[in-house]
Formats: C-alpha cells, structure tokens, sequence
C-alpha cells in the first residue's frame, strides 16, 4: 500500500487549508498539520503523486496561494492510522507564514443577517475564510493563544465549531460569537453610553443625523461621517486639518457605487476582492465633491468587516467617508487609550479586542487591468513573494513612504506602509515595524540595506543599529524593484520617472535611464540636469523651482517674479545643486500653468496637471532635445510660458504629458536599440501618473517591447524595499 | 567615511563628529579641556565676509573662545591670538581687526597675554584666519555627566542671528534687514549663573550646525534625548522672513552669541531669573526639556500638535522628500 509525506508551501495558513485537507482526504487514513511556515500532511491512500498534486492545487481555499507542494512516496505494509485527522501544530523552527486581513466573506455576511442563525448580528463573526489576522496576531505559527483574541473564552457551540474538522470554523482562530466574543461600546464624553449592538445602532443614527465619530476598524480607528453632510465634511477637515486631500469613502453596496462611477469588470472584481483597498474609480457626475474636494476619482471601498454593514443595514446612508483618525502627518491612532483621549468627535466607538499592528486602508488603481498601488497595507501586508536569496536581508526602504521587507531563505516579505518618518511617531513605529518583522519572523539579517540618502532617517536607523549595511541608490533600487517583482533574467532597460532621490553623483537624481546587462546596473541616460534650491521648500512650494528655472533659462520677465520677489531676489544668489527630477518637472509645468504654486500635500501640482490633462483629446506635443541619451526638457518649458494664456489649460497640460510620452518613448528607442534590449522597466512615483503610464506603456507594446513596472508592490517608494532586497542579494554595481 | 574632506566635514554637522571621532580618534566631548583647575581650549577662525553686520572676525575670534571657557564653568582668563595673513591684505583692514580683538577682550575681562603672525602667499588663505587659545579658572566644573529625565532646557536668547546675517551678506541676498550678527562674548551673562548655586547639567554655544547640531551632539549615542517646543523657541522675525525664503530652518542657523543650558527642573526658573538680568539674556527662554523617552533624539513639538525629529544636520541642501 502507498503512503505520502506531502509539504505544502504558500499561504497556506488561517485561510482553512487543514479543513479543507481534511474534506479532501477524509476517506483514507493519516493526518495534516500546521508546521511553521508550511502544511505537513502524511496520507496513506491509494493514488498518484499527480492526482494529490492536482487535487490540492485546483480545490485550494479561495485565499490561500501554493508555492510549491513537495511530494514523497512510500511503501507501507499496513496502514498506521484509522482515519484521517487534524493534528496540532508541531513548533518548529521555521520561517512562519501568514496572511493578511481579510473582508467578511459572502457566507458570514448571509449568516450576520439570519435571523436563525447563533452569530445574528454578531459584529465580530468569522470563519476561516475572513476576518482579522495580521492586525491582531501576536506570533507564530497562527494559533488562538497566539492572537488577541485568546483573552475571550470560547463559549461550549463555538469550541464545538473550532474543533469539528468538517466546519467552515474549523481553527479559525478568532471564532466567537455573541455569547463569548469581544464587544463594542460607544463612548461619549469618556464615559460608555451603549454596549454591543445597541452601541453601533446608536452609532449609525448618530452618523444620518450627520455627526462625526471615531471608530475603530481592523487596523486602527477611522473617523465616520455622510460623504453627503457638507457640514460634517466640513468639521472632519478641520480636525484633519485637511483642506485639498481627498477623503476616502465606504459605499453601501456595489450598485450604489455603480451609479455614481464608471467601473470596469476587473475594478469591479478588485473592488470586491477579499483585499477591499481602496480603489480610484472615475466618477460619473461631481455629486461627492465636499469628499473628493474636486479630484476627477473617488477612493471608494466597500464594506470589508460585519461592523460596516451592520452600520449600513441600521441607516440608509449611501456613503460614509472613512478617513483614517490622525492628525495631518501623524500617524493612525490605534490604541483604545489615544481613541478615548480623542476629544474632537462626539462620540467614539470602540472594541475590547487589542489591534496588535496598525493598519491602514491600502489604496490601488487598476491601469488597463494592472494593479498600480499607492498605498500598500490592510489586505495586502505582508506580502509575501517565493525568492531565494543567499543572505538573510532587512530592507529598510525610504523615508517618505516606509515599507520594510525582509529575506528569509526562500521568501521574501513585504511590510505595511508608514508615513513620513521625520515625524517622530511615525519614525517609533517603523523601529517597531523593523523588530516586529525580526522577531516574528525568526529573521538575524546578515545585511541591512538601505538607501544612499545621507539625510535619510532609515538610513542612519540602518546604519547605527546593524554591523553590515550596504547603501544603494534610490533610482536604481526603483528599477531593481521591477526586476525581483517580475524576476527578470535578460538585460533590461530601466527607466525610472521619479520625485527625487540622492543621485551617485551627489546631485538630485529622478529622471534615470538605465540598463541591467545580468551583470552590472549603468546609469546610460537621464533629464538633463536642472538647478534646485530652497531644499526642502522647493518640494513643498514648486513656484520656487519654477523661478529658479526661469531664470536658468533666461526668461527675463514672468509674472512670478512680481508675485515673489524675495524669492526672485534670493534665486539669483542662492548656492544651487543639480536635479534630473522628472517629478520636479512636472510640479515646474503645474506652477507655470497656474495650476497650482504650492503643495498642501504630496505631489499635488502634479497631480492636479494630470487631473487638468483629462479635460482635453489634444494630441499636440510641445518640443524637447535629447543629445547622448540626456533629455533636454527646457524648450518645453519655454513652450509653457510663451503658449500659456494663448492656448487653452487643458490642452497645454495634456500636450505637456505627450510631450514627456515621446522624448521618454524616443530615448527608450535610442538606448534599446543600441544596446540591443528588448525588455523595459518602470518605476517611480511618476508613474503614478495614468497618462503618462499607459501612453508609454502602449507606445512600446506596439514596437514589439516587452514591458513591466511594479503591479503587485508600489510603484512609488513603497516598492523600494524590494528593490533593495534584489540589489543586496545580488551585491553589483551599487 | 569618504575618501576625501569636503566642506561639508567642517560644517560642524554630523561628517564633521565623524571626522573627529575617526580620524583624531578622539571624542568631540566638551567645548574646553578641564586640566584640574585650568580650563583650556583652542579655535580657529575663518569667514566670509570678514567684516559683516554686527561684527567681524576679531570680535568673532574672542567671543567664541571665551564662551567655549564659560561652557565648562570658567571664569576666562587669557588668551593667545596666532594670525595666518595672505600677502596682499590691507593694513587698514588688519587695524580694524586688531582693534575690535581689543575690545572684546576688555569686554569679556580677558588679557591676551601670547601672539603669533604667518604670512602665507597671496591665494594661499582668503584673507586673514585667526586661531585663539584660551586659559580660564575653573569656578566649578560641567562637564555634562549628571543630565536627568526632565532637567530643563535653556537658550539664553534668540535663535539663528550669526548664521542668517553672514548668508544675507555673503550671498548677497540683500533682503531689507536690519539683521546683524549676535556675534558677542557671554562672560557678564554666564559668569553670574556659574557662581550661583544652580544646578547646571550642561552649557554649549550653539554655533555651527545651530540649536539642532548643539542638542543632537549632546544626546548622541546616548541614553536621553531632548523635548522641544517650537513655540518656546525665541526667534527674531527678522531670521523668520529669511528663514521663510531660503527653505532652512533657523535652527540650522549658527549662533555667536548664545549659550544653550540644561538645568535641572527645580532650578529652572531661578536661572532664568538670573540670565534675565542681564540685557544679553532679556529673550532667554526654557524650550523643552531632557527625555529619557526620546533616548538619542531631538523631537520638536510643532505648533500644530505634530511632533517631528530635528536631525542632525548632514547636507542640508538636500531635500529628503521624494
Ligand atoms: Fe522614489
Ligand atoms: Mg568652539
Ligand atoms: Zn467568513
Ligand atoms: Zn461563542
């Protein structure tokens, strides 16, 4: 008779993969188990390595994700089990697995609804197939004692559940129920005014009369109001003290969403994924203006635990924004204590279950059908790619936007996002994100990379810490990200359109071409250099840039230098570097359009030149030089002034992007034709840029180019880690 | 470390802490030697231009010293001035130099009592450097070694004058300022609270690198960090306007005439009483305080309720937004 030891690698953790091996395999004998890191089954049956092999591949639970399934076949004379069982979890020394947050699945939202089923209306209710699981585990391998969930006892029907191999609840780990789980409580003024279910009827009445509330989520606390009361709207930006920023919404359903924006079937389908980020839909009519505060998009998600539809089923709100509790640049607020002492809302519903790690909403646009993400967090983090890497890597990735992955020996792990790390709680928590993934993981780095910025916080966070640390180049770890992500092994032309990084040179580099030969990475060409000043200022108030610009060019009269003479003044004199910056270029068009001279958030201008390009089909172009692979972007901007109030805004600003589309298309022509490459990476924060992403992206698919940029990490700074991570492995030229 | 020195190594931010720990292999510790009762210490002097408003660089060369003596509880006493002079300078000029190193010293109760003069070949120096060494007697010493959760932090006036007045001039910038440089020696003003029975942790002048270099050298690698308040920082609107314009912070800003002083809390507000009455210490205000909690760390409190690390500055031109 035949026996196998099976292993099986992946995600293959709190997503209901022992049940679902039980189910399969519940008529011969053996047995499954969770090992650290992989599943362990030992089956005495009589059938083929292929047909396991298939069997488990093709029936896998909904969210798990196969890696690999190592099969051993032996002979036996007699079977050594009866029948086939779920065994507990051996301890073992490997790396641990597991899976981020998950929606509410569709069978517990039916369940949260029936009036005869044990969890009616049970805002906690779960299986293995949803729920919380990054935000509330406190270690490996994934078991109830392990998260915060083992200070609820549970109740006699539940632990029947947990224990039958055949329930849906089968170990699913954060199982309870009205009789044992945890509960919510709605505070007002520190004191509790309602408990559990009556908390969050309160709560929706409160939300239709248009109040604001702080409530806690999955990964930390959000504020609540009708995306529909300007007044609310109103009091939620100044708490915020967001003016320009838009604010996130969750929408009742999927036909309401449908109404109000244009939805592909893939968005539909991202949309209503078990992720559920945030999705950038384009919106149909400006009824959601006070929310979007003018952007063409609404960042819509729908409801992802049983506490937003419990909300929607007691009210008839369409749309609550859902803004994450923080002040601007201050980091989420996730502990019940912050949440109580928040002072600004009238009310505060909270929960007796502990958020371990703070998560934000994860922010995604689909680009034809491929993800671009923006912000990469609940649902998606930890992110987990099959790579061997020969050393053990932390990557510390970049200041502005943080997420951290690590190498273990055959996979790699992406973090969740960070803010800006000059401000100090968010600087706490990526220390703490760094140990965290350190200690869950069982990971001693033998190398710590991090980016060449001498001024970076993560930088010298690396530096000071850890013996080993290797510095690489912004830009390059950009291009690197796209190599790990796609594992590119034939050289590769990388271009990367980018904010601004610390260039090999010294100067400010953000406009790179480069080419990955297998060997080494070669800067090959870039925008030819600008100059820049005002440090910091010059980010966050592009007239500045613009004006140096000017003078750069010789422009000699120009309403900006009326409008600002200090600056004027200061710009003749002022110690100048050098920038390359395709983003700088960009926040320089924007101010020269009068689009916008300063930036209450990141990127704005240029965000809203993109917005501004929408409006026109103009498919004119202004005029560029390239000379030795370095693009000379000064006769556009020259353009930009002269045309500026001759020709109409829009159709300046779409012509400004076509003409970026053609000297980068024209330059990836020359280098790739000369070097013989037929491979193309993009990366960077401009990128983010639809117009500029697509038109590229089709100009060199229909030259016969194979083309990749970053679609299941970042493309913005929240990618580098893995960038980092490709080059520290691979140790060349950086 | 890299290969070669650039400027940036002398410019008393974090390459320069470098430079001296790994290459002088010493440590940057204290701004005077304690040699038992005799305090020691030695400065030179270069800047451009070398005459600006507020002072120049013999009013400079004086003051730095003398402060430098105060910093670790002495009462300055003498000094000895060596001039490096690039063939081609202007007598005139050097009588001005001279005679404003004159003054000063009277000012700040020193003797000069040693001297020395080089003359290198024209466009060998720019000018005129001068290095001063300076003896002081120790009136108790500090040395920094007892600083305490919670002891309080003071600057003896406003912020970031020096620094700004030199950029506005050398760069030309010509902004419509009165602003001058608060190039000055602090004897009148420190001595009094040197001979008090204030507990003092710690005294600096925050000069090159400014307030952020003076607090973050202080706390480096060690096991407290600073809380500040943005809106307790005394600054002149003057240096706001130019601060506003060029993108850097004030507290970048070198300073020639202030002194930073940690204290313990329950002395706080006798040694601001004491600074106080003296004209140099009319702006002299607690702006934070030593925290365990922040160990290795300077956080500044913003007025908008934000708190964010004041770095250490290492090549400031250089944006870190991306
Ligand atoms: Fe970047
Ligand atoms: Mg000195
Ligand atoms: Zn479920
Ligand atoms: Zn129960």
């Amino acid at each position: 008779m035949k026996a196998f030891r099976i292993k099986v690698e992946g995600i293959v953790q709190s997503v209901g993969f022992r049940p679902f091996i039980y189910r399969l395999f519940k008529n011969c004998s053996g047995w499954v188990r969770n090992s650290s890191g992989y599943v362990e089954i030992y089956l005495e049956c009589q059938t083929s390595k292929e047909k396991i092999k298939k069997l488990i591949k093709t029936k896998k639970p909904a969210n798990s994700q196969i890696d690999s399934i190592h099969i051993e076949e032996f002979k036996i004379n007699k079977r050594a089990f009866d029948g086939f069982f779920i065994k507990t979890s051996s301890n073992k020394n490997t790396t641990p697995s597991i899976p981020p947050d998950l929606s509410i699945c569709d069978q517990c939202a039916k369940e949260l609804f029936d009036e005869k089923n044990r969890r009616f209306l049970h805002p906690f209710i779960n299986c293995t197939n949803c729920g919380a699981r990054f935000s509330i585990i406190t270690g490996a391998p994934y078991d109830r004692d392990k998260t915060t969930m083992r200070y609820f006892t549970m109740c006699k029907i539940c632990n029947q559940e947990y224990n039958t191999p055949s329930d849906r609840r089968f170990h699913a780990q954060p199982i309870c129920c009205n009789e044992c789980g945890p509960e919510y409580f709605l505070i007002n003024k520190k004191k509790i005014i309602a408990k559990g279910i009556e908390a969050i009827k309160k709560l929706s009445e409160f939300l239709t009369k248009g109040g604001i509330a702080l409530v806690k989520g999955i990964g930390g606390y959000h504020l609540y109001c009708d995306a529909f009361n300007e007044d609310a709207i109103e009091r939620v930006k100044q708490i915020k003290n967001r003016y320009s920023k838009p604010f996130a919404v969750i929408v009742r359903d999927i036909n309401t969403l449908s109404d109000y924006c244009f939805m592909s079937t893939e968005e539909q389908k991202l949309i209503e994924s078990q992720i559920k980020p945030i999705v950038l839909l384009r919106l149909k009519s400006n009824k959601l203006q006070s929310a979007t505060m003018g952007s063409p998009y609404l960042g819509a998600m729908l409801p992802y635990t049983p506490l937003h539809l419990l909300i929607f089923h007691f009210s008839k709100l369409k749309f609550l924004i859902a803004t994450s509790a923080n002040f601007t640049e201050k980091p989420l607020i996730y502990s019940d204590k912050d949440a109580v002492n928040f002072s600004e809302t009238d009310y505060v519903l909270t929960n007796n279950r502990r958020i371990i790690r703070p998560l934000e909403d994860s922010i995604v646009k689909l680009v034809g059908n491929k993800k671009l993400i923006y912000r990469y967090a609940r649902g998606f983090a930890p992110g987990v790619y099959s790579r061997k890497t020969k050393p053990n890597i932390l990557a510390v990735g970049c200041d502005l936007k943080n997420n951290i992955a690590v190498s273990l020996k055959d996979k790699v792990v992406l973090s969740q996002y960070s803010g800006d790390l000059e401000e100090y709680e968010n600087y706490l928590r990526f220390k703490e994100k760094v140990d965290d993934f350190l200690n869950f993981f069982k990971v001693k780095p033998d190398i710590v990379v991090c980016d060449k910025h001498p001024n970076y916080l993560s930088s010298n966070y690396a530096i000071e810490n850890f013996e080993n640390t290797l510095q690489v180049q912004h830009h390059k770890a950009h291009f690197a990200s796209v190599l790990f992500e796609h594992q590119i092994k034939k050289p590769c032309l990388g271009v990367v359109l980018d904010g601004t990084g610390f260039g090999d040179d010294a100067a400010i580099w953000g406009g790179e071409f480069f080419i990955w030969d297998g060997k080494n990475i070669e800067r090959v060409g870039h925008l030819k250099y600008m100059p820049f000043a005002f440090s910091e200022k010059a980010v966050k108030e592009p007239f500045r840039l613009a004006i140096l610009w000017l003078k750069h060019l010789n422009i000699t009269n120009h309403p900006l230098f009326d409008k600002y003479p200090e600056i004027t003044k200061a710009a003749a004199f002022i110690e100048k570097t050098e920038t390359s910056s395709a983003g700088r270029l960009f926040d320089v068009a924007a101010v020269l359009l009068g689009i916008k001279e300063k930036n209450s958030y990141e990127a704005e201008a240029a965000v809203n030149l993109n917005y501004e390009a929408f409006r026109s089909h103009s498919k004119e172009k202004l005029s560029y030089t390239i000379k030795n692979n370095i693009v000379d972007f000064s006769p556009t901007i020259e353009q930009l002034v002269y045309l500026n109030k001759k020709t109409n805004r829009s159709d300046l600003a779409m012509m400004f992007h076509n003409t970026i589309i053609d000297a980068v298309f024209e330059n990836i022509l020359n280098i790739s034709h000369s070097n013989n490459i037929k491979n193309i990476a993009l990366s960077g924060g401009v990128f983010q840029n639809e117009i500029i992403l697509s038109g590229i992206v089709s100009r060199l698919n229909k030259k016969g180019f194979d083309v990749y940029f970053n679609n299941t990490a970042p493309i913005n700074d929240g990618g580098i880690a893995l960038g980092q991570i490709w080059l520290a492995n691979s140790r060349l030229n950086i | 470390m890299s290969q070669k020195i650039t400027l940036d190594h002398g410019s008393g931010g974090k390459l320069t802490l470098e430079l001296i720990e790994e290459v002088f292999k010493s440590e940057s510790g204290l701004d005077s030697a304690i040699l038992g009762d005799i305090a020691f210490t030695t400065d030179s002097h270069s800047i451009k231009p070398l005459f600006f408003a507020g002072g120049d660089i013999g009013k400079l060369s004086v003051a730095g010293t003398v402060n430098d003596l105060l910093c670790v509880g002495a009462k300055p006493l003498y000094l000895s001035t060596a001039f490096i002079i690039e063939a081609g300078f202007e007598i005139d000029k050097l009588n001005r130099i001279v005679k404003s190193i004159k003054e000063e010293a009277e000012d700040a109760g020193v003797k000069i009592v040693c001297g020395d003069t080089k003359v290198v070949e024209n466009g060998k120096c720019d000018g005129v450097y001068i290095n001063t060494s300076g003896i002081g007697k120790i009136i108790r010493p500090i040395k920094g070694d007892n600083i305490n959760d919670g002891d309080a932090v003071i600057v003896s006036g406003s912020i970031g004058e020096h620094g700004f007045a030199i950029l506005n001039q050398r760069e030309n910038l010509n902004l419509n300022t009165e602003l001058r440089s608060d190039v000055s020696n602090l004897t009148d003003l420190i001595l009094p609270l040197i001979e008090s029975d204030v507990e003092i942790k710690f005294m600096r002048d925050p000069t090159r690198g400014g307030l952020a270099m003076c607090l973050n050298e202080l706390c480096y690698k060690r096991d407290f960090g600073f809380e500040i308040e943005e809106s307790l920082i005394p600054v002149m609107e003057d240096v706001r306007v130019i601060s506003e314009i060029l993108g850097i912070e004030p507290y970048y800003s070198a300073n020639e005439g202030k002194m930073v002083i940690v204290v313990s809390k329950k002395d706080q507000d006798r040694a601001l009483d004491i600074l106080k009455k003296n004209p140099k210490g009319s702006n002299a205000k607690i702006i934070g305080k030593v925290s365990k909690k922040t160990a290795g760390n300077v956080i500044l409190k913003t007025k908008f309720g934000s708190t964010r690390l004041l770095k250490m500055p290492v090549a400031d031109k250089m944006p870190r937004i991306c």
